[in-house]
């Protein structure tokens, strides 16, 4: 995968679109002061996050409700670190600030960019629940197998995984499973979601599919 | 090894983290695993991602370790073994499933046989929570099972740590109360490894430990049992427990007629007064069975056994009626959502 497939495939979680290769600003709403995504592909977590959790601490005081995400994925990628700020991609290699000269070295340590094979993709990114559910994540016994934009792939869809597959339908921003080879079909029961935090499980297959993103509402947990 | 282990959590689930303004800028680390046949989610609150991807990986080792004894899917458990041979005599069993096993017995007293952990029977015979297909099954074939449904039957030997069924053809459903057990385990496991501030959530059993922030206790919903993904209300959770019983996570529909999961004891069909209840207790495992019991008994049941040694409850009835304790609301800042 090179550069261009990178931000393609890794950045449009953060701005809550899927991105055109390159700069992908399509949003031209008002942001928070705070809109910050941080995206690195890395097969070396343990160096990486020490690094990032000192450089957080130092230069990201003044943000306030920094998420991160990690997910395993599968497959030869591309190694490489994307920042975005108030939905601008922005070139940490050329800024003299101390988050971008911590980046810089941090991409350094990591020798980034390179291609690698089964990578994690971590996500440190501001949570703006104004932002309406944009992005699907699909995982596979825990693995991120793919990512879909929720507002351009209308229609039915597949995921797999070794034990299992279900189909999902994708109509007006709302996701439904429609089939699926398990036994007692209780994913088929859960009804559609359409909210960032919402996720529908396939136990048996070991299928999750989640609108990225924290529940409007803001809860830790529900209890059902 | 050390390293090893914690490498190995890293790639076993997605981490989240959330970082907050203060002195120490505390991460919000969360990960989930499929364990027990279910979703299992842990937030926790610490300074230290790596320290919470450890705690993590041991909390859930811990489940995995619970599921092998507990879980009558695995052939190796020692309840498969229990519900295999037990009939037959005496089954050595592990201190620990032997004192799992007198709880729920105990509980099974205390709440007048509506809660039963010899209703294996039953729920193999429809399916539920068994590998196996669900169905409607003839009254006839329900009604010659129930002769062998009773926590009176269950014969425990903790001299010799067996167990044993007074009737061949017994088995046991650990299922309100394994989970739970789980929860508070794998919740004493965080506690052990340093981590303070948490919120475990196995399928809807829920342990808050300590608070989301300085300010802030951890925020829970209850989910409509109706309204698909949709919720009743929100409030507000540190070092309790909450736990759910519905009728609409697992359930199969029949000439219209809903068919789930839990099941009345005396009758050996689906218990009907209750949609969903919601229990508040200060372990998982008691929130569990509470929740289980609360929900066949119905809110008429509750009305009839409150006391202040009863846990708070909130009840969806099956005329869509919502019912709540005041104190939940007043002490909880218990809210209800659009």
């Amino acid at each position: 995968m090179n550069r261009r497939n990178f931000l393609r495939n890794f950045s449009f979680g953060g701005l809550g679109l899927l991105a055109t290769p390159g700069f992908g600003i399509r949003d031209e709403r008002p942001v928070a002061p705070e809109d910050f995504c941080l995206n690195l592909v890395t097969d070396d977590a343990d160096l990486a996050i020490p690094m990032l959790e000192a450089l957080l601490a130092r230069a990201l005081l003044a943000y306030k409700n920094l998420k991160f995400s990690e997910y395993k994925l599968r497959g030869e990628h591309m190694a490489d670190l994307v920042l975005i700020k108030n939905r601008r991609l922005l070139d940490y290699k050329n800024s003299a600030d101390e988050l971008a000269q911590g980046l810089y070295e941090i991409a350094r340590a990591l020798s980034l960019p390179r291609k690698v094979e089964n990578p994690v993709l971590m996500k440190f990114y501001t949570e703006d629940r104004r932002r309406p559910a944009a992005t699907l994540n699909l995982f596979g016994n825990n693995i991120l197998l793919k990512q879909l934009s929720l507002t351009e792939n209308q229609g039915a869809h597949e995921v797999e995984s070794e034990t299992g597959r279900v189909t999902f339908v994708i109509r007006n921003k709302s996701v439904k499973i429609t089939t699926a080879t398990c036994r007692h079909k209780t994913c088929m029961n859960m009804g559609s979601i359409n909210a960032a935090g919402q996720s529908l499980v396939c136990i048996p297959s070991r299928l999750r599919i989640a609108i990225e993103g924290q529940d409007e509402s803001g809860l830790d947990g529900v209890t059902f | 090894m050390a390293n090893f282990l914690i490498a190995a959590a890293l790639l076993c689930f997605p981490i989240m983290l959330h970082a907050q303004n203060g002195a120490a800028r505390l991460f919000e680390v969360s990960a989930t695993k499929y364990l027990m046949g279910t979703q299992v989610d842990v937030l926790a609150q610490n300074e230290s991602i790596q320290r919470c991807k450890s705690a993590f990986y041991e909390a859930f080792r811990e489940i995995d370790r619970i599921e092998n004894l507990l879980s009558a899917q695995r052939e190796t458990s020692e309840l498969a073994r229990i519900n295999h041979r037990a009939g037959h005599g005496p089954v050595q069993v592990s201190w620990e499933t032997l004192a799992i096993i007198k709880r729920a017995v105990a509980y099974g007293k205390k709440f007048n046989g509506y809660f039963d952990i010899s209703i294996g029977p039953i729920s193999y015979l429809w399916g539920f929570g068994w590998e196996k297909k669900i169905v409607v099954p003839e009254g006839s074939r329900i009604a010659a099972l129930l002769p062998l449904v009773g926590y009176g039957k269950i014969i425990i030997n903790e001299r010799d740590t067996t167990i044993a069924f007074a009737r061949d053809g017994m088995k046991l459903d650990l299922g309100g109360i394994a989970k739970g057990y789980a929860v508070d385990r794998a919740a004493f496991i965080l506690r052990q490894q340093g981590i303070k501030n948490f919120l475990l959530n196995a399928d809807g059993d829920i342990y808050a430990a300590g608070q989301k922030s300085d300010n802030q206790k951890w925020h829970v919903g209850i989910q409509h049992p109706r309204g698909k993904q949709a919720l009743i209300a929100s409030f507000e959770l540190s070092d309790f427990a909450v736990a759910t019983s519905g009728d609409y996570e697992r359930f199969i529909e029949v000439a219209g007629k809903r068919y789930h999961h839990i099941f009345d004891p005396r009758t050996g069909y689906p218990a009907p007064l209750t949609q969903s209840v919601s229990v508040l207790a200060s372990t998982a495992e008691e929130a569990d069975a509470w929740a289980t019991y609360l929900f066949i008994i119905g809110f008429a049941g509750y009305q009839k056994i409150l006391s202040p040694q009863t846990p708070l409850a909130m009840f969806v009835d099956t005329n869509d009626k919502i019912h709540w304790n005041a104190v939940w609301e007043k002490n909880y800042l218990l809210k209800f959502l659009d």
